[in-house]
């Protein structure tokens, strides 16, 4: 376990050559990783730690089309395969892989398989954190952990098969055993990770629900549409508007700000991106940064999950939910969109 | 059979090239090329690897620009090109959508030749002219099969079929028979006459003489940077027909292919079973997806010193038994394979298995394009990466630099290995198979795409393996003379439902009469 300095502040960061795969492997020698959910998550992680060869079996509702898939990435059912609630009952580390509202409908049913000394395992902190909420409520005699890729399940197994690993972040929530930190962290280097931060459930779940409500997505859709409005309003082409706005960052920039920074960005582009870029940078910060306390506020009190909770229960939420999907897909600026798409260089010959 | 074209010079120009000078990347190719297909020819265009061939129809159908010259054709969208490259291209940008399906979690929308079609017949699909075309290549129990489980010969029924879809003027076919076993390339080649005697413009790219089909009637062939010939099929010399060895690929010095000199004799079982195990032990495989049925029930095992020429047609299994073996495919795991001894999925870790193994495929040539020397190239098969990531030892230099003066290879040791010709870049491959001195040696077609000069120098690189090594080896081809003599045994698959025999093969006889 090394500290390691982040822009002057000190973290707790696990590597794989320090915490080996052998050394995972003597830690989970006697344990079986039930993997409750092959949907998203599920078989990236599942897949990663057989290939490792840590012991692992599959929980999914039998007949489902996520059943079929695990049938036909080698798991055999009644011995790595089994209905949910088997395979919790048949496993000491229990993944909760499945979505967050799964999670709250299923609960009372996985709980009811726990064993004393169990680790039930999550991979987003939703659940935990929000527990008057989904009434997830673990028993007090079982560890309560956590291991977040930083990446998709597809990017998960990607990075595991080229050798690179991902990188995640850990926490542990309670600490029955005496086991439960290497235990996680175990578990986090049998699914492939290549470096371990350590973080606690709520800010796993609160920088995760900011992030997509902000940057990510909300905020970035957001201003996106503002610019695309202001050019329209000012006669530019739909192509042009989309071009600026969307195609540029995407294809192009973003691509040098992973690879570089965004300070490299501003140290690089030409003079004239560089003046007026540096000048508008506070008048952004200034306007969105009561909005973003405003979101971290409503996402600490829960405001966000119980809006999630209340409207994904409500009966008419497909009807509605559908109508505000087609309102973003037949906007002119996602129609424009697809049409720029379409006359990529790598897209003529399809 | 003769066949008489049925043109005369004086039929309008479907294609002119004046004083046409090509260029791939920087390279410049074929100075002042002058050449005219006229209406109702027939063209084929030969020359071993790295003559142009490929660089010449890319140029055709619009993808490299020329570096001097006319070219007069017509318009591109009336031009179709495909290609094994293209093949691939396909693959890898189908896969790359499971991202996305991920993200979604949609996996009922992976790409079927039917989706294809449709989209290629723009609205109008089920016409008669596409539904001819299925029915010419008898596809219609594919269309529906995800185009990531189709065979490589299916795979390329489904380009042929999308490109002819838009009514091409002219279909440019490169090396369309690579990959196929013999029964596909027959049928695909019947196929193909029935098209050009509907009067549709094909042109042919091959390396081998043997694949012209009847209907060519005029033949172009490529050789030392320049047009050797040109002109009707049976007034081209048939000496130029005969496709030679690059002259750019390396000698492979001493032994002589087929030399049966101090043989190694494989140790059989029963005799000194006491002392060993089997390398590899199917003890009853099934592989299905779905309904389709790919392996049925096999029980096959490999001894130490055991080399194993594994055939059948295309989709009967012999890939997906290798990736069984190097962990690619997941169904290992529900499956009673032992490896090395031990049962897959018992505890050991791919890694632990894949040290033991070599492989060398086409698809891991396609996939190494890191600019590395054909050394380091080499060195990467000790840390099973492809490009180089830590600096060699000087041990793993010198293991490296054995493999590759044993194939004759020393001198271009220090060359870019993107920049070798394609089939010293498949020597090399091999060298990097062998430098960590697998107990197995997997080699997935790996004459693939070779012209014969090439294949005989990869030939007999691999009779030096059997002899300096005590490897044992898996070999899949679909050709007769790509069958080296130091083959021991063959599995044959039917492709009925994963039927499989398996034959011993007398040691030191030629294995390609098997």
């Amino acid at each position: 376990m090394a500290k390691m300095t982040f822009g002057g502040s000190e973290e707790i960061v696990v590597t794989r050559d320090e915490f080996t795969t052998e050394k995972a492997r003597e830690v989970l020698k006697d344990e079986t990783i039930a993997v409750l959910g092959y949907g998203v998550q599920g078989p990236g992680q599942a897949l990663n730690m057989r290939d490792n060869g840590f012991n692992v079996i599959i929980g999914q509702r039998e007949g489902g089309k996520s059943w079929q898939k695990a049938v036909d990435d080698g798991w055999v059912p009644g011995e790595t395969l089994f209905d949910v609630e088997e395979a919790a009952r048949r496993g000491t580390i229990i993944q909760y892989l499945i979505s967050d509202a799964g999670q709250k409908t299923l609960w009372p049913k996985v709980a009811a398989c726990l064993n004393e000394g169990d680790a039930l395992y999550f991979s987003h902190g939703f659940s935990i954190v929000y527990k008057e909420q989904t009434g997830v409520i673990p028993p007090e005699n079982v560890d309560v952990i956590l291991v977040a890729p930083k990446g998709s399940g597809t990017s998960v197994r990607r990075n595991f098969l080229d050798g690179s690993g991902i990188n995640s972040s850990y926490a542990v929530f309670r600490d029955f055993t005496g086991r439960a930190e290497e235990r996680t962290l175990a578990t986090g280097i049998a699914i492939g990770s290549g470096y371990l931060f350590k973080t606690t459930f709520e800010h796993e779940v609160f920088s995760d629900l900011t992030g997509e409500r902000g940057v990510l997505m909300g905020a970035l859709a957001g201003i996106m549409e503002a610019q695309y409005d202001v050019l329209r309003e000012h006669g530019h082409s739909p192509s042009e508007a989309f071009n600026e706005t969307v195609e540029e960052l995407t294809q192009s920039l973003i691509r040098l700000v992973a690879e570089n920074g965004m300070d490299w960005m501003y140290a690089n582009c030409s003079t004239t991106a560089q003046r007026g870029a540096l000048d508008w940078k506070p008048r952004f910060k200034e306007v969105t940064l009561p909005v973003f306390k405003k979101l971290y506020d409503s996402v600490k009190s829960g405001t966000e999950t119980e809006i999630v909770l209340r409207v994904n229960s409500a009966a008419d939420y497909r009807e509605k939910l559908d109508a505000e999907l087609k309102e973003i897909g037949d906007s002119e600026m996602w129609q424009a969109g697809r049409a720029v798409r379409s006359l990529r260089p790598e897209n003529w010959n399809k | 059979m003769p066949h008489t074209p049925a043109t005369r010079d004086n039929s309008p120009p479907m294609l002119t090239l004046e004083d046409v000078t090509f260029r791939i990347r920087e390279r410049k190719l074929l100075p002042h090329t002058n050449w005219t297909v006229r209406r109702g020819e027939q063209w084929a265009i030969l020359g071993p690897n790295g003559s142009g061939k490929s660089t010449v129809v890319r140029t055709l159908a619009g993808e490299l620009p020329s570096a001097a010259g006319r070219i007069e054709r017509p318009p591109r969208e009336r031009i179709s090109l495909v290609s094994f490259e293209l093949q691939q291209r396909l693959l890898s940008s189908e896969l790359a959508r499971d991202h996305a399906r991920e993200y979604a979690n949609q996996w009922d929308t992976l790409l079927t030749p039917r989706e294809m079609l449709r989209a290629a017949a723009a609205g109008d699909y089920l016409s008669e002219h596409v539904r001819e075309l299925v029915s010419l290549f008898s596809f219609s129990r594919l269309l529906d099969r995800p185009v990531r489980y189709l065979s490589a010969g299916e795979l390329r029924k489904t380009l042929i079929l999308r490109a002819l879809c838009a009514k091409p003027t002219l279909l440019l076919l490169d090396e369309p028979f690579d990959g196929l076993d013999a029964d596909s390339r027959h049928t695909l080649s019947s196929e193909l006459q029935v098209l050009l005697d509907a009067g549709q413009h094909i042109m042919l790219v091959t390396h081998r003489a043997d694949e012209l089909i009847p209907g060519i009637t005029h033949v172009l062939t490529l050789g030392e940077n320049r047009v050797k010939a040109q002109g009707p099929r049976d007034r081209v010399a048939p000496a130029t027909l005969a496709v030679g060895a690059s002259h750019r690929a390396p000698a492979v010095d001493g032994t002589a292919h087929g030399n049966s000199a101090s043989p190694r004799s494989p140790v059989r079982r029963g005799q000194e079973e006491s002392s060993g195990e089997p390398l590899v032990d199917f003890r009853g495989v099934t592989v299905k997806y779905g309904q389709t049925v790919i392996l049925s029930n096999l029980h096959w095992q490999v001894w130490p010193g055991e080399r194993w020429g594994i055939f059948g047609p295309n989709g009967s299994g012999k890939t997906t038994i290798l990736n069984l073996i190097t962990g690619e495919n997941l169904q290992t795991y529900g499956n009673p394979i032992y490896l090395f001894g031990r049962r897959r999925g018992s505890g050991e870790s791919i890694w632990d298995v894949r040290r033991k193994i070599g492989v060398v495929t086409p698809h891991l040539q396609l996939q190494y394009h890191r600019e590395v020397t054909g050394l380091h190239a080499v060195v990467s098969g000790l840390h099973d990466s492809i490009g180089i990531y830590r600096r060699p030892k000087r041990e793993e230099l010198s293991a490296a630099e054995r493999w590759i003066s044993l194939f004759g290879l020393s001198p271009l040791a220090e060359r870019q290995f993107t920049r070798l010709s394609y089939g010293e870049r498949r020597l090399f491959l091999i060298a990097r198979a062998m430098v960590r001195e697998p107990e197995l040696l997997i080699l997935d077609e790996p004459c693939q795409g070779l012209d014969s000069g090439n294949r005989e120098h990869v030939l007999s690189a691999l009779e030096r393996v059997c002899d300096q090594s005590d490897v044992s080896m898996l070999y899949v081809t679909h050709h007769a003379d790509e069958r080296p003599s130091t083959l021991t045994h063959a599995l044959y698959l039917s492709g009925q439902a994963g039927e499989a025999v398996e034959t011993e093969l007398d040691a030191g006889s030629d294995a390609a009469s098997a």
